[in-house]
């Protein structure tokens, strides 16, 4: 239902213009939780940021599309994209300790997107507020608080409830958990987890945290230095994993069960400002060949949807045996 | 008590303390002077032998400093400023009415100016890094540098040239008036041009705060989640940057109360508008201690006062200290 | 030393910075090369020339005693450069070291001196130094010291807070473990770190004490005697040039202090958006 097509989004800076993001080809499909997982750096957030319309000033989208319901969500005028926002398509950013605004009351905040598309009149809409925020597990006790007099758990579950109030059919959930302590983030994942199956909506899970991700999500998309690395199912991306970065990241993920040491990726995450000609990993690659500095991001398509972008696997060969 | 009454009860507890020692600074300032100032004041042959000897018992004059000082504390307090060597009364009769001159130029310029630098404080905030930003911001800047002695002159230059409006003091001289209605456009004619020279000067300083805090709070998380509802950006700005900007505006416009009261004063001065300014200039001249005194201590205090006031309005405004 | 190359290098392709300086360099040329500049010695009176309008001869018009004003007005960059700067560095100086040892002691003796400070931010500095100079009398000095010692608290509460973060530093923390002095620690390691704040500071105070002083001047109560144009202003005013609609008298010296603060102000602005490209606010 979403299809974001050879998406390529430049942020203009003092020093020239920085491709954070290039030959995004992805579909996320109704329903389904979809996951993102890259380091700082990886244009993770760069990609919530365009779907939802808000990249910062300095950012523009140089090509591509993102279709929700065929529809070119990049091609509608301010007024309209503004109707999209939070009706159709919320946000839950990180730092959500931060989203809320110090000098209002819970209620009102989570009120507001009702209020914003003039959905309903005040007292009907803080009604619904009320709702939602019992549904979250937020009782009247802190329905008239103001967001210092909440633990930034409760505070997640109000920005949570603004998201779904208006019932969009998408919510992009950007490092929703980062900042809270494990025993609430893993609360988070659940009820964000039922929300999906209980109101039938897409979740876009944004984080730098792969066995998070890997654990919500139905597919995961990775992405380094601005481009893709990998696509696939749950099942396909952690079992059958085929790009150099993914295994790696796999490697690098502590089990406690496994006698193998966690092993981390060597080298520094890409400079995005200045990035490696051709595959973007490759200066960290422990396979890397002199032909990945002309690799231009043909995928090799294994069964189905399962997407691998590495010039060992290009055409179908094994790039090893060259 | 809770954190909100013990942090309103710090606050006050300063303020005391420094009003005393405003008070202190007051006295030993003008005793401690080459020539102990106010002694030869008071021995002025200007005052009568009888007014001479009053003050002589009231100040103790003829006591050591130490007993001069407390009687000096005791006197300030009872509102006892002594007489003034060129008025030959009461330091109070004089001082308060130009007080209440004061307040009548220096309020409405406070309020109009920081309306006006919010409305423009907000439009460039919106507008940062465009070249409509920079030419307010530049403006403003502009204005808060011109100094307001000289400003307050070219008006000045201007009126006369093109007889549009008194330029000193607050009433035609000696004047009498068929009505109240006669009496006060008389006096909003003379509020004219020192009003628009305080007013223009503030309303630089207030644009440059509103547009900086501002700037601050559009870089909130919450200003973004808010975009992410689909709020407009009139929206966004009226209802989540404006408010959350006025906080900081609050305790910068009561913190530069006195950059605030130093150019009234000299807008006073430049249009002989009988205020505490204008006093005070007077009093120089003529070399008026006891004026100059009781002036000092009571700008100070009101300052002091604004800035409980700014405080008590600015836990009012903000949950976070008022629900703690 | 990297840390103030870039600095320098920001400073250059920065359009406010790059302004204000060069104003300010403008008007150190005309203070130094004054008697090279002005036509007329400024302190020559020539009855015969009672406030004569602009001329060839003298391109501002004169004074009541005939002294020449295009002169006047060059000479009196001289005084607004020296107390400025002079009265500048006095407060910044003080701040600085309120600010070093307020934020880096802390407990009781940051206290005690914070009060001090919020009691200085309070008072209305100008009453102050006016009462201040009208009883010490006219004197260069004490006119800088005035304004020098009445206006350094909003640096030391700046610097103050700058302190408390960069007390906490693994740099610092591994000096105070090394057994280096306070006043070793405060000077060697944090004092480099606030620097680049006191520029900016410091721009800022220079600029407030160029308008005090002219303030002061033009009251009465300042260095009355030397040729400054807040003395000039004051002249317009007492010769009865602004009732006889004469531009030339108030014109020149004002414009000079408003573009002379106005560098000044550009210059601080500058600094403060180098080292703070997010926030560029004032305070204080």
């Amino acid at each position: 239902m979403i299809e974001i097509e050879d998406l390529t989004v430049i942020y203009r800076t003092r020093e020239g213009k920085i491709r954070a993001l290039e030959n995004i080809n992805v579909d996320i499909k109704s329903n389904e939780i979809f996951g993102i997982v890259g380091e700082s750096g990886s244009g993770k957030t760069t990609l919530a940021m365009t779907i939802m319309g808000l990249l910062p000033r300095n950012g523009y989208v140089e090509s591509g599309s993102i279709k929700v319901d065929g529809d070119d969500i990049l091609k509608l005028k301010p007024e309209m994209a503004r109707m999209v926002r939070g009706k159709v398509i919320s946000l839950v950013f990180q730092g959500a300790m931060n989203s809320l605004n110090p000098l209002l009351k819970i209620e009102d905040q989570v009120a507001e997107p009702l209020l914003i598309h003039r959905s309903t009149n005040r007292g009907e809409a803080l009604r619904r507020a009320r709702e939602t925020l019992e549904l979250m597990g937020l009782d009247s006790f802190t329905w008239k608080k103001y967001p210092h007099e909440l633990s930034g758990g409760m505070k997640q579950r109000a920005v949570i409830a603004t998201a779904m109030i208006m019932k969009p059919s998408i919510i992009i959930a950007d490092e929703p958990s980062t900042a809270l302590d494990v025993i609430t983030q893993a609360q988070l994942m659940n009820i964000l987890k039922e929300l999906q199956k209980m109101a039938r909506i897409t979740i876009i899970f944004i984080s730098h945290d792969f066995p998070l991700v890997s654990e919500m999500a139905d597919r995961i998309m990775i992405l380094y230095g601005g481009k893709p690395s990998e696509i696939g199912s749950n099942r396909q991306i952690l079992s059958e994993a085929g790009h150099p970065y993914t295994k790696g990241l796999i490697n690098s993920v502590p089990m406690i069960s496994a006698r193998s040491k966690p092993e981390a990726i060597p080298g520094e995450p890409v400079n995005i400002k200045n990035p490696p000609a051709g595959c973007r990993f490759k200066p960290r690659c422990k396979m890397a060949l002199d032909s990945c500095g002309s690799y231009d991001y043909s995928p090799k398509i294994i069964e189905g949807d399962h997407m691998i972008f590495c010039k060992m696997f290009e055409g179908g060969k094994d790039g090893r045996s060259t | 008590m809770n954190e909100f009454q013990k942090y309103l009860s710090k606050r006050v507890l300063f303020a005391i303390v420094s009003v005393l020692v405003i008070i202190s600074f007051d006295f030993f300032l003008f005793r401690l002077m080459p020539g102990n100032p106010i002694l030869i004041d008071y021995r002025s042959p200007a005052l009568t032998r009888q007014q001479i000897e009053a003050l002589s018992k009231q100040f103790g004059l003829n006591l050591p400093i130490w007993e001069q000082y407390v009687l000096f504390m005791k006197n300030t307090f009872e509102g006892n400023f002594g007489i003034s060597i060129f008025y030959k009364q009461s330091v109070s009769s004089v001082l308060f009415p130009a007080l209440y001159n004061s307040l009548i130029l220096l309020l409405p310029a406070t309020i109009i100016a920081i309306f006006l630098g919010i409305f423009t404080g907000k439009f460039a905030a919106w507008r940062r890094g465009s070249a409509s930003d920079g030419v307010v911001t530049g403006t403003s800047m502009a204005i808060y540098s011109i100094p307001t002695f000289w400003l307050g002159g070219i008006f000045i230059l201007i009126a006369i040239k093109t007889h549009a409006f008194p330029v000193s003091g607050m009433y035609v001289t000696g004047a009498v008036y068929s009505s109240v209605f006669a009496q006060l456009s008389d006096l909003l004619d003379h509020l004219v041009l020192p009003l628009a020279t305080l007013t223009l000067v503030l309303f630089g300083q207030f644009t440059i705060i509103m547009r900086n805090s501002l700037i601050d709070v559009l870089q909130e998380d919450y200003i973004n989640f808010a975009k992410s509802k689909g709020a407009s950006d009139r929206y966004i700005l009226n209802k989540h940057a404006v408010p959350n900007a006025e906080l900081p505006m609050i305790s910068i416009i009561a913190v530069n109360l006195g950059l605030t009261v130093g150019g009234a004063i000299l807008t006073e001065v430049v249009f002989s508008w009988p205020g505490i300014g204008f006093l005070i200039y007077s009093a120089i001249n003529a070399r008026d201690y006891p004026i100059l005194q009781a002036a000092f201590v009571i700008i100070a205090i009101v300052i002091v006062l604004a800035n409980i006031i700014a405080d008590i309005l600015y836990s009012y405004l903000d949950p976070r200290i008022r629900y703690q | 030393m990297s840390d103030e190359f870039d600095f320098w290098k920001e400073f250059k392709s920065n359009k406010k910075g790059m302004i204000g300086l060069i104003i300010v360099l403008f008007f150190a040329v005309i203070a130094i090369f004054a008697p090279i500049i002005s036509p007329y010695n400024p302190n020559t009176t020539n009855p015969a020339l009672f406030l004569s309008p602009p001329s060839r001869l003298h391109y501002f018009g004169t004074d009541t005693l005939g002294q020449d004003l295009f002169s006047r007005d060059i000479y009196g960059a001289q005084i607004s450069l020296i107390v400025g700067i002079s009265a500048g560095a006095v407060a910044i100086v003080i701040g600085l070291l309120a600010g070093l040892i307020s934020g880096y002691l802390g407990g009781a003796v940051d206290e005690v001196i914070m009060r001090i400070v919020d009691f200085f931010i309070v008072i209305p500095a100008l009453v102050f130094m006016i009462i201040i100079a009208a009883l010490l009398g006219p004197s260069l000095i004490n006119v800088i010291m005035v304004i020098g010692l009445l206006s350094w608290a909003p640096t030391a509460r700046i610097i103050r807070s700058m302190v408390l973060s960069i007390r906490e530093w693994p740099f610092v923390e591994s000096a105070k473990a090394n057994n280096a002095g306070k006043i070793y620690i405060m000077f060697r390691h944090i004092f480099p770190n606030v620097t680049s704040v006191l520029y900016g500071n410091a721009m800022l105070a220079i600029s407030a004490a160029i308008f005090t002083q002219a303030a002061l001047v033009f009251l009465g109560v300042g260095n009355v005697t030397s040729i400054s144009w807040g003395g000039i202003i004051r002249d317009a005013y007492t010769s009865g040039a602004l009732t006889a609609g004469d531009f030339s008298f108030i014109l020149p010296p004002g414009i000079f202090i408003f573009v002379l603060i106005f560098g000044f102000i550009m210059m601080g602005f500058a600094t403060e958006e180098i080292m703070n490209p997010r926030l560029r606010t004032i305070k204080g």
